[in-house]
């Protein structure tokens, strides 16, 4: 299975959970996402979803000053943002624990 | 790190970069702009981080772009320039017909047109003839009815005979393919009829009828039968006729003849009369005319005198002496005196000159 293709459906959930776990620009939300496991995660797919999910106001924007280079973009999650990622999560877990009963079942029987 | 591998990194980068804006060339300004604002920071420090082509570690530009677009929640684009935009605007058009497929109003007319069908299977073949008709008539008659070799009968029973034909055809199990194209035909058929339609209500008569009803072409009046009237001939009661009569109707308006044409079409020009209050009269009778015809000899154009008819009329008897109408023969040539109403003359009446 390519896990891209996976990954496509639970890229806004990531990425969310991520910045609700602390503010950041996106170049630390791509590698924090790499650092948890999710290695072919693509930057381009990454700054995309930022935008998305700050045009539809699940994420709101500052500008911090950088002592090297250009000024970096940070992101923070709103309420709004918050709100869809509890209920992402729900919906994710539940997702997680019928394709768990299946699999468990189907190793059962092929054992 | 080196000051050259700096100046490297970031030539990189704004290369990289510059690509990836060719290929987003589908959006506007301010969306590039939005989305390539964080981006030029990124991949700075991506180059910044790594050596070697910024293509190993962020893919190709345009691959860049498309999964940036796709993740962004717009449109795709698979190149750049007209034709990503022209697919920006398909997508749009997609989006706008099937909003229209799904109101109410539409499935409500689509469920109701095919109980319409065998109305259109007969209206087809009749207009299908009546458009061979159309383009093989020279006179284009004066009803919607066919006609084949100047015989409407003939017309109409080969409208009845294409109508069953096309009936059958269409109720086969697979009708054939080119009944689109007959149905095209009908439709243009079905246009030209109704501009006809729109011209036999208005009657076949010269004047086109105004909103109200009232003549706009062309301040010519006419018979009841439609055939314009040019000039008028006043003739007293001796039966000889007036010279310099003034018209005007039961508003005291002036009644005048304008852009008057003769038989062929030509334009007949009439001498303008000026009243001694130096206002031009155009409602003095019979009006001074003449056509203007092309010589094609002397390759001018000539002036041709119209003919006033020739009329031989018995005087009238006498009328009883309350009367106010009789006109006097002095009159003829002072028709201002001879207009004997009670009313004022109108504004703008003056007496001709010469009288």
């Amino acid at each position: 299975m390519d896990p891209s293709q996976l990954l496509k459906g639970v890229l806004d959930l990531a990425v969310l959970a991520v910045v609700a776990d602390e503010d950041a620009y996106g170049y630390d939300i791509v590698r924090r996402l790499r650092d948890a496991g999710l290695d072919d995660v693509g930057d381009a797919s990454v700054y995309g979803t930022l935008r998305r999910l700050f045009q539809a106001g699940a994420l709101s924007s500052y500008v911090v000053p950088s002592d090297e280079g250009p000024h970096r973009k940070y992101y923070a999650v709103t309420p709004a943002g918050r709100a869809s990622l509890a209920t992402g999560a729900k919906t994710w877990r539940h997702f997680a624990d019928v394709l768990d009963g299946l699999l468990g079942t189907s190793r059962k029987d092929a054992a | 790190m080196s000051a050259t591998t700096t100046t490297d990194a970031t030539d990189r980068a704004d290369a990289y970069l510059a690509q990836v804006r060719r290929h987003l060339a589908t959006l506007t300004d301010d969306e590039r702009d939005d989305l390539l604002d964080d981006l030029t920071a990124h991949v700075h420090e991506v180059a910044a981080s790594r050596h070697g082509p910024l293509v190993d570690v962020l893919g190709t530009p345009e691959t860049f772009a498309a999964e940036l677009l796709a993740a962004a929640g717009l449109a795709p684009t698979g190149s750049a320039g007209p034709g990503g935009a022209a697919r920006h605007t398909a997508a749009s058009l997609v989006s706008w017909t099937s909003t229209v497929r799904s109101h109410p109003w539409t499935r409500a007319v689509a469920d109701f047109l095919p109980e319409l069908r065998p109305a259109w299977w007969v209206a087809r073949g009749w207009l299908l003839v009546y458009g061979l008709w159309l383009i093989g008539a020279e006179d284009r008659g004066s009803l919607p009815l066919p006609e084949l070799f100047d015989s409407a009968l003939l017309g109409v029973i080969a409208a009845v005979a294409a109508s069953v034909v096309s009936v059958r055809l269409a109720r086969r199990s697979s009708p054939p393919r080119y009944l689109i194209v007959i149905d095209l035909l009908a439709v243009v058929a079905a246009l030209v009829l109704l501009l006809r339609v729109d011209d036999l209500a208005t009657g076949p008569t010269v004047d086109y009828v105004g909103y109200q009803g009232a003549p706009v072409a062309s301040g010519t009046l006419a018979h009841a039968d439609g055939s314009p009237i040019t000039n008028i001939h006043a003739y007293g009661a001796d039966g000889e006729p007036l010279e310099q009569v003034r018209l005007f109707d039961q508003h005291g308006r002036p009644i005048e003849i304008h852009d008057a044409t003769g038989e062929w079409g030509e334009p007949l020009v009439s001498e303008v009369v000026v009243g001694a209050d130096g206002l031009p009269a155009a409602n003095v009778y019979p009006l001074d005319q003449y056509a203007l015809t092309w010589d094609n000899v002397r390759q001018a154009e000539t002036r041709v005198p119209v003919p006033d008819p020739v009329l031989q009329l018995a005087p009238l008897p006498p009328t009883t002496a309350s009367s106010t109408t009789t006109t006097s023969p002095t009159a003829t040539t002072a028709p201002d005196r001879a207009a004997t109403t009670t009313e004022p003359p109108p504004v703008g009446a003056g007496p001709p000159p010469g009288s």
